[in-house]
C-alpha cells in the first residue's frame, strides 16, 4: 500500500510541475504575441495559437484526475486533448504555412524582381483553411467531452468529423503545392517549375 | 577599445586539491556579452585552450615568474557574414542606394531587394537594413551572381547588409 501511495504522490507532484511549467510557457507566449509589431495574425499563427490553451486544459484535467475523486475518463480526455488538440493542431497549423512558403520560394525564387510574382497568400485560401482548422478543434473538443462523459457514439461522430477536417486541410496543402489558387497569369509556364515541384 | 576582464584565481582551489574546471566553466557562462576572463593558474592550462576556443574565446598567456600563469581569454568578435567569394569590401563602391526595410513583413524585403538589384549596374552597391537575417535571400543572391556582406547591429535589433550587383549568371529568368 505504501508504495502505491508513494507512486500516486509522485505522479501528483509531476502533474503539478507540468501544469506550472505549461502555465509559465503560455504566459511567455502571450507576452510574445502581445509585443508583435504585426498585429494581424495569419491563419498559421491563429491556428497555432488556438492549439496552445489545450495544453493547459489537458494538464489541468490530468491533475484533476490525480487529485480529485473523479472518473478516470477525465485523464483520458486530458491525454486526448494533449495529443489531438495541442500537438496535432499545432502541427497542422504550421504545415499550412511551411508548405505554401517553401513552394512559393522554390517556384518563384528565381523570378523575383524580374517579373510579377504572386504573394505567398495567393497560394492558399486563408479563410477556407482557417475554417477547417476551427472545425478540427471543435471536433477535438467534442471528442474529449465524449471521452470525459463516456459517450461512445458522440466520440465516434467527433472522431469522424475530425478526420474529415484533416482530409480537407491535406487537400488544401496539395492545392498550395500545385499552385491551384494562383491567378492564371502568374502561374509559371509549364516545364519551368513543375519538374522542381515533382523532384522535391 | 580596452577589453574588460572578470578575474578568476584558481590557485587556492588547486592548492586545496579542488578541480578548477567547473569553476572556470561557471565563470565563463556568467560573463557578460563581450567580457573576457582573466584566469590565474599555478601552471599553464593547455587543455583548457581547446575548450575555450570552442566556446568562442581566444587566449593570451603571460608567465608571472613565480611559477604561476595569467591567461587572458577574450571573446572573438562575431564574424561578419558574407557570401563565399567576398575577400574584402574595401574596394567596393559607396552604396548607390540605401533602404530601410525593417518595417516590411517577410518575404517583402527579399522581393524588394532582388527587384532593386535588377535595375542597378554591375558593381553598384546596395545598403539595406532588415528586421531579421534574410536566410532565404542569401542563396538566391549567390545564384544570381551577386555578392553580399552583413551583420547584426550592436543592439541586435536589425541586420545590415551590403549587396554588390554582379553579372547575372542565372538564365532561368
Amino acid at each position: 500500500m505504501t508504495s502505491v501511495a508513494l507512486s500516486l504522490a509522485s505522479m501528483q507532484l509531476a502533474a503539478l510541475c507540468a501544469l506550472f511549467t505549461a502555465l509559465s510557457y503560455e504566459v511567455d507566449l502571450w507576452r510574445m504575441v502581445k509585443s508583435r509589431r504585426r498585429k494581424v495574425l495569419e491563419a498559421n499563427s491563429l491556428g497555432a495559437l488556438i492549439s496552445v490553451p489545450w495544453l493547459l486544459i489537458a494538464l489541468a484535467l490530468v491533475c484533476a484526475a490525480l487529485w480529485l475523486p473523479v472518473s478516470a475518463g477525465l485523464a483520458v480526455a486530458g491525454f486526448y486533448l494533449l495529443l489531438m488538440g495541442w500537438l496535432t493542431g499545432l502541427g497542422l497549423a504550421q504545415l499550412y504555412k511551411i508548405i505554401s512558403f517553401l513552394t512559393w520560394l522554390k517556384t518563384y525564387g528565381s523570378l523575383m524582381g524580374r517579373r510579377d510574382v504572386p504573394t505567398v497568400q495567393d497560394l492558399v485560401r486563408e479563410r477556407h483553411s482557417l475554417s477547417l482548422m476551427i472545425g478540427y478543434y471543435l471536433a477535438v473538443f467534442g471528442g474529449a467531452l465524449a471521452l470525459g462523459l463516456g459517450l461512445t457514439l458522440l466520440f465516434r461522430v467527433a472522431a469522424g468529423v475530425q478526420l474529415l477536417m484533416v482530409i480537407g486541410l491535406v487537400l488544401e496543402f496539395i492545392r498550395a503545392r500545385r499552385l491551384f489558387y494562383v491567378p492564371e497569369h502568374l502561374r509559371v509556364r509549364a516545364g519551368h517549375s513543375h519538374q522542381q515541384l515533382q523532384s522535391t | 577599445m580596452t577589453q574588460a576582464f572578470r578575474e578568476l584565481d584558481v590557485r587556492p582551489l588547486i592548492a586545496s586539491s579542488v578541480g578548477p574546471f567547473q569553476h572556470i566553466m561557471a565563470a565563463t557562462e556568467a560573463l557578460a556579452p563581450g567580457q573576457g576572463l582573466r584566469l590565474l593558474a599555478p601552471f599553464r592550462p593547455d587543455p583548457l585552450f581547446t575548450v575555450m576556443s570552442r566556446k568562442g574565446f581566444e587566449h593570451m598567456v603571460n608567465d608571472l615568474g613565480d611559477g604561476s600563469f595569467e591567461v587572458l581569454f577574450s571573446p572573438v568578435k562575431p564574424a561578419l557574414l558574407s557570401s563565399d567569394e567576398v575577400a574584402s569590401v574595401d574596394d567596393w563602391a559607396e552604396p548607390v542606394l540605401s533602404l530601410d526595410l525593417s518595417d516590411l513583413d517577410p518575404p517583402q524585403p527579399m522581393i524588394r531587394i532582388l527587384a532593386e538589384l535588377e535595375g542597378m549596374a554591375v558593381g553598384d552597391v546596395l545598403f539595406v537594413v532588415l528586421a531579421r537575417e534574410p536566410v532565404f535571400l542569401f542563396p538566391e543572391l549567390v545564384r544570381r551572381g551577386h555578392q553580399w556582406v552583413g551583420n547584426r547591429d550592436k543592439s541586435g535589433e536589425t541586420f545590415r547588409m551590403l549587396v554588390r550587383r554582379g553579372e547575372s549568371n542565372d538564365d532561368r529568368g
